[in-house]
């Protein structure tokens, strides 16, 4: 091989929405080469009890994409750090770490896909399935001029139609919810309120 | 989801599904490692749940140190996913610890004779095997552990 | 006379099958040996004791299962189930089940549903699935005593709208109010425990039809 000066990668750093964390990078050219990475990773445990050793990412060794999904490996709520090296045939870089450790409950929540039916007079929701972290913290109201009072259910997953209330005959139905991720102690905003009337008195 | 840890005046929040998920990825396989059936490092005569509610703090602090201390960074192995989900596990215990620093900086972590004497006999059941073997009995009762930190 | 340990191979997948802390050690016959006159014999052992015990009513047997219930009946402790193969006076060598944790691994049964139409409802009363009980003289105890956080995820089926959709609830009664009269519904529930992946059976489709509509039928005369 000839020898190539292989720089580390650089602009290492995580984006996370929704627990779903993607470790990237700015890939290193080589004019006519085609350039692997390889994704190690260390949490807290390994910085202090293991005089910081580091673990080979789940789905990231030797891949040509300046990309990893690092999901599987951040199961923890504490502070991780990955690094990264190029590697082209038997020559390696120097291994470029992020500049700032990252912590999954720093993870953007979006406010949830939400779709609301209704059966007879029977309110239904159905929010989309985003992993086993998520529940859904649910708020109606019947919409009447006096009085809103505002019912809440936890929907504790997704894909499925759960039946969230019993409607009055011809009265509308407004819904608003928010995911709710316990492992990280926070939630999201609540998305936009929908509403829904239910059927009239059936005729006689 | 996140269940209550009653450790006498000391209540901790933590996420026993994410670690029990952990730890059915790896028990078939560290249980096979383990030769000796004939006996067992966390015995029920030392179990969380039946010490007096004051030094329970105490004494779970002492198991959490035992195992980050001697087990997890001890236990060698070279599958990669197996070697991950121990890393999870571990970092996870380290999340409780911090929470439990805040029980023990209020003052609520007594330890008194009880939690001694047991965690001394836990110990001594560790020691009485050699090395690797200890560490992965140890391991491998990890589900030992979560059962008696839910029943308290 | 004891039988030699030869060659004989020995039983494969060795495992526990577990419903409501039923526990039932069973396995597949040795390669080479089906349709042999082979017979097996059991041991268990409690993780942490001695010895391995003798299962006397599995002992030469020619089934290939063994009911382990009553001898792993603490769910708090943990077990191995072990069984060779026996032919003539060769013996193989022990096959052993993995660690078994019953608290953990024993799958939760159905409950038993009880429906009752109204004209536009049905009401839905659940017994929850009971631990396996030593003797029928023994008082029940409910798996819900075992898995306090134990809920019930109830699916209810319109056959005319042909929509289905669920209720997640703890308590053992409730109500399908505001349904549509003369309408056949097909209700189903599982019984199972937030937290690790537990196995869990729902019970079977149980369909109903609502009464006719009185009202409307006084009309009609």
């Amino acid at each position: 091989d000839e020898v190539v000066n292989l720089p580390a990668p650089p602009d290492l750093s995580v984006h996370s929405t929704n627990m779903k964390h993607i470790l990237t990078w700015s890939p290193v050219t080589i004019p006519g080469e085609t350039v692997n990475y390889s994704v190690e990773y260390q949490g807290e445990y390994e910085r202090y009890y293991t005089s910081s050793t580091w673990i080979p990412s789940s789905w990231c060794s030797s891949i040509s994409t300046p990309e990893c999904n690092v999901t599987d490996d951040i199961t923890a709520t504490v502070a991780y750090n990955f690094r990264v090296k190029a590697t082209l045939g038997s020559q390696s870089s120097s291994w470029s770490t992020l500049k700032e450790l990252f912590n999954r409950n720093s993870t953007v929540l979006t406010s949830p896909r939400m779709k609301i039916s209704k059966d007879g007079y029977h309110l239904i929701v159905e929010f989309e399935d985003m992993g086993p972290y998520f529940e859904f913290n649910v708020t109606y109201w019947k919409k009447s001029p006096n009085s809103q009072k505002e019912l809440y259910k936890i929907v504790r997953e997704g894909g499925n139609l759960v039946h969230l209330e019993t409607m009055e005959a011809g009265a509308e139905y407004c819904v608003k919810a928010q995911t709710i991720v316990e492992v990280i102690e926070r939630s999201s905003t609540f998305n936009q309120v929908e509403c829904i009337r239910a059927q009239d008195e059936s005729p006689l | 989801g996140l269940k209550r840890l009653h450790l006498g005046s000391c209540v901790l929040s933590m996420n026993f599904q994410e670690i029990r998920n952990e730890f059915l990825e790896i028990k078939g396989y560290v249980q096979a490692e383990d030769e000796n059936l004939d006996n067992r490092i966390l015995k029920s005569s030392e179990a969380l749940q039946d010490i007096k509610p004051t030094e329970r703090c105490c004494f779970f602090h002492h198991l959490l140190r035992f195992y980050l201390d001697r087990v997890f960074k001890n236990y060698q192995t070279s599958n990669y996913h197996i070697r991950r989900k121990v890393s999870s596990i571990a970092n996870s215990f380290l999340g409780i610890k911090r929470e439990l620093r805040l029980c023990h900086d209020h003052l609520m972590c007594h330890c008194g004779e009880e939690a001694k004497e047991k965690y001394t006999h836990i110990l001594s059941h560790f020691e009485e095997l050699d090395g690797q073997k200890a560490v992965v009995k140890a391991l491998g009762e990890l589900d030992i552990l979560l059962r008696w930190m839910e029943r308290t | 006379a004891p039988c030699v340990s030869s060659g004989l191979p020995k039983p494969i997948n060795v495992t526990f099958s577990s419903v409501n802390m039923k526990n039932v050690l069973q396995w597949n016959s040795p390669e080479g040996l089906r349709g042999t006159d082979v017979v097996y014999t059991v041991q268990y052992l409690i993780y942490g004791q001695k010895r391995w015990l003798n299962k006397s009513e599995c002992r030469n047997i020619n089934r290939t299962s063994c009911d382990l219930s009553y001898d792993t009946y603490d769910h708090e402790e943990q077990y191995y189930g072990r069984v060779k193969a026996i032919w003539g006076k060769h013996c193989s060598k022990w096959a052993e089940t993995e660690r078994f944790n019953p608290w953990l691994e024993t799958q939760i049964g159905p409950p038993v549903v009880a429906l009752t139409p109204g004209e536009k409802s049905i009401s839905v009363v659940l017994t929850a699935p009971e631990k396996w009980k030593r003797n029928a003289e023994n008082n029940s105890v409910s798996m819900h005593q075992i898995y306090p956080t134990l809920k019930y995820n109830v699916s209810i089926y319109n056959t005319k709208t042909n929509k289905k959709w669920y209720k997640f609830v703890t308590n053992h009664t409730l109500e399908f109010p505001q349904l549509e009269s003369d309408t056949l519904y097909c209700i189903r529930v599982q019984a199972y425990v937030p937290g690790p992946r537990r196995k869990a059976k729902p019970s079977d489709n149980q369909c109903i039809t609502t009464l006719k509509d009185q009202t409307s039928e006084l009309k009609v005369k």
